[in-house]
């Protein structure tokens, strides 16, 4: 890349040059990485639908009767909605719910993962 | 808020932020009084706001309500208010970021030189992760959900100190309907504007239903005015939204709500299922 040749002119300078001695008129490194024109900012709207209406009927039970619960308005994924766990725990999951369904490369990868954290979380580390 | 007896009503004259008193036009009316139904404990006594109406710009003190102190006046945790904002934020979050690993990027099955004899280092494959175009180790790992609950009393606690946060800061107003004369949308914001609420105000009325026809127009055309039933209230957006309006039936609902959890037994199992004396 461009950036690594100035890299190196820079670092040449700089390893000839004892500490006590380095100054700005030596010429920076970083100079060469700085931009002279900023991007245009980046306009965020911060009362569009979403981010006016975010946190609305999260108190569904409570004030609700309890007829709902709210990881019931969670949209994600099936295997993960309302519930959390660690990447094993993700991939059993995802095989247990979804995984007659899943793509044979997709199934293929996910039955190596599983092999191999399971192997990690119970035969190496310190926490097993 | 001052310590008003509810007789001495009439003759109360401070007026809120310096603002000239005007008498509403249609002459002497019964003010709209409203008590707490719930027990308050002995020692606490029941904490009041002015009940404002939107028909008229000028309508400030159209009443007075008393509100529950163990909702309305409890005491300001704010580590609890943090716990539930924070809470609200992340529970719902899925993050879809995923990366390849060695295993799942495309090719690499084959060690592409001999182990001793061409003077190259030595490699395995030509997917492992110091090679460029190779798989990353540490990774995101596929979407990873951040849910997560708060104990319900805790919640309900959040929504208790939210509220006392707002009444104390002067940012609650009790209103006796959400009845407006016209659906223009700038008549709110002129309302807003002349009793100084702020720039973004949350409107809570009870239930989707009844809602009054010329609010959901005149809130529909506004950004920073938001209306949402009773179900819909939640610290972050009492938090996001700089004033809170509540009507009387929204204050009733409310009281009623987050005050059952200070009494009740511990669930033996879940609320939504059925119980001989709940609800």
């Amino acid at each position: 890349m461009a950036g690594s040749l100035f890299l190196g002119a820079g670092r040449v300078l700089w390893g000839r040059v004892p500490l006590a001695c380095r100054s700005f008129s030596l010429g920076i490194p970083r100079m060469f990485h700085v931009r002279l024109t900023l991007p245009p900012p980046k306009v965020v709207d911060r009362w569009n639908e979403k981010r006016a209406m975010f946190g609305v009927y999260d108190n569904i039970g409570i004030l609700g009767d309890f007829k709902m619960h709210p990881k019931e308005l969670i949209k994600g994924p099936k295997w993960l909605r309302g519930w959390k766990g660690n990447e094993l725990q993700r991939c059993i999951r995802k095989k247990k719910m979804v995984g007659n369904r899943m793509f044979l490369d997709d199934l293929h990868n996910l039955n190596k993962r599983i092999n191999y954290l399971y192997k990690h979380f119970n035969r190496h580390g310190k926490y097993r | 808020m001052l310590q008003l007896g509810l007789n001495a009503l009439a003759e109360e004259a401070v007026p809120q932020a310096a603002k000239p008193e005007s008498v509403a036009s249609a002459g002497p009316q019964v003010p709209v009084l409203r008590r707490c139904e719930l027990p308050v404990p002995a020692p606490r006594r029941p904490v009041q706001a002015w009940v404002e109406s939107l028909r008229g710009y000028e309508q400030e003190r159209v009443g007075l309500a008393e509100l529950h102190p163990e909702v309305f006046s409890t005491a300001p945790r704010l580590d609890i208010l943090h716990q539930v904002a924070i809470w609200q934020k992340n529970f719902k979050r899925i993050s879809y970021a995923k990366t390849k690993t060695r295993a799942e990027v495309q090719g690499g099955g084959r060690k592409p030189w001999p182990q001793k004899g061409s003077g190259r280092s030595r490699h395995g494959s030509i997917r492992s992760p110091i090679w460029r175009g190779g798989g990353i180790a540490h990774g995101p790992r596929g979407p990873t959900s951040y849910y997560y609950m708060l104990p319900m009393k805790v919640r309900v606690r959040g929504l208790k100190v939210a509220l006392t946060v707002k009444l104390a800061q002067d940012d609650l107003h009790v209103v006796d309907s959400l009845e407006l004369p016209t659906s223009d949308p700038q008549y709110l914001t002129e309302l807003a504007r002349y009793r100084r609420w702020g720039d973004s105000v949350l409107l809570v009325d009870l239930a989707h239903e009844n809602m009054p026809q010329n609010v959901i127009a005149a809130v529909s055309g506004l950004k920073t005015f938001n209306l949402i039933p009773a179900v819909g209230l939640n610290a972050y957006s009492m938090l996001k939204h700089q004033t809170l309006v509540l009507t009387l039936q929204t204050i009733a609902f409310l009281e009623e709500k987050l005050l059952w959890h200070d009494s009740r037994y511990t669930p033996l199992y879940p609320f939504r299922l059925p119980y001989r004396d709940f609800p």
